[in-house]
């Protein structure tokens, strides 16, 4: 594992304990900081208001050259961006992935995703994608076309 | 208390005496030093010596918290100090092992800033040679010299300013700024020796547009007076 994983996790780890976004709090960090989960808050005044979702992020050695590989488990909440097996249709977490991005950035672009939906539903093929779809989103090759929501 | 009226009650009477009621409306928001510190006495002493100790058990906190996220020079990639500091032309600082590494990953973005996407060319890093002695990086030995500065030439002094002309700053221009126009029937009298000083900030292409115009000029210039000599020649 490089060093620069374990310092870098690590690092934001202690940032994200020690003074959390709104709304977002780590739960745990284990396998040697591989995975994560950490509790979303719904924002006030939106939909999602009083609901609390976990993201799962899983680190691969890469990190932060390569995206985390983060999904939606236990509750998975309805939204035109988000498939019901937890997979987030959202270009930051595949191409368009940046190393200046962090745990608690990735969190609050997927906050500010559930926080500008107008309407609660599933994306329109969300029946096809769940059937066909790998186990990790990351293996999916994402089409971005919606930058409304 | 009783300093503060008095002072109010003196002021009036040494000022206008007709308006007696208004410096009491200030009076209360003016203080003098004496007074204020009669006023925080017993708050000082009350407080004591519980502030002293409360001040020095804060005060290592906050220096954490400082090293913890006051440092303006962190890699926008691994979050440390920056080793090896390179900056891009957008002005964001990575450590050059960290920035190479990502340049040189599949992701399709590789070429753009991690920070503002903006295209980052290797050879317009800028590296930032700081003072600092360099901490010597294992990851060094993978990784590639970080690139050099591009160091202009130095500026030309008065006295040589002529044969500066000659050496593009830099090398890279190969267009040549010297330039000789013959005219093939009287070479000796005709044969100019030309050095052109076109300005060293234009663009490669804009420089040889400009050297073929003066180019063209000087060529019909000389052929007018090849032929003003060969009439002179002919009539006499």
């Amino acid at each position: 594992m490089s060093s620069i994983f374990t310092k870098r996790l690590t690092k934001e780890l202690r940032d994200l304990q020690a003074n959390p976004p709104m709304g977002i709090t780590v739960q745990t960090a284990e396998d040697d900081l591989k995975c994560w989960r950490v509790t979303v808050r719904g924002a006030e005044g939106t939909l999602y208001e009083g609901e609390t979702f976990v993201l799962q992020f899983k680190f691969n050695n890469n990190y932060p050259l390569e995206s985390p590989e983060v999904v939606f488990v236990d509750n998975v909440p309805i939204h035109p961006h988000i498939y019901s097996n937890g997979h987030i249709c959202l270009s930051i977490l595949y191409d368009q992935w940046s190393p200046a991005l962090t745990i608690s950035s990735v969190c609050l672009s997927i906050l500010s995703m559930l926080s500008s939906a107008t309407k609660k539903e599933r994306p329109p093929d969300n029946a096809m994608y769940i059937l066909t779809a790998k186990k990790s989103p990351k293996s999916t090759t994402w089409a971005f076309h919606d930058d409304s929501v | 208390m009783p300093q503060i009226e008095e002072t109010q009650q003196n002021v009036p009477t040494i000022g206008t005496q007709e308006q007696p009621p208004t410096p009491s409306r200030p009076s209360s928001y003016s203080f003098d030093a004496a007074s204020l510190r009669q006023r925080n006495a017993p708050l000082r002493e009350a407080v004591g010596s519980s502030t002293m100790s409360a001040t020095a058990s804060t005060a290592s906190p906050s220096e954490s918290d400082r090293d913890d996220e006051g440092n303006e020079f962190e890699c926008n990639i691994c979050l440390e100090m920056a080793s090896n500091p390179i900056v891009t032309l957008c002005g964001h600082l990575f450590c050059w092992p960290c920035l190479h590494r990502w340049m040189q990953s599949r992701s399709p973005s590789a070429n753009a800033c991690p920070v503002c996407k903006a295209k980052v060319e290797r050879s317009k890093l800028v590296p930032i040679y700081a003072r600092g002695r360099q901490s010597k990086d294992p990851r060094e030995e993978v990784i590639p010299e970080r690139p050099t500065a591009q160091r202009p030439e130095a500026a030309p002094s008065q006295a040589n300013r002529g044969w500066d002309n000659f050496f593009f700053p830099g090398g890279t221009i190969p267009t040549g700024n010297g330039i000789t126009v013959g005219f093939g029937l009287f070479p000796s009298l005709f044969g100019l020796h030309y050095t052109f000083g076109v300005p060293a900030h234009l663009g490669s292409r804009d420089r040889q547009a400009q050297v073929a115009q003066q180019q063209a000029f000087l060529s019909r210039i000389c052929m007018m007076v090849g032929i003003l000599v060969m009439i002179a020649i002919l009539l006499y």
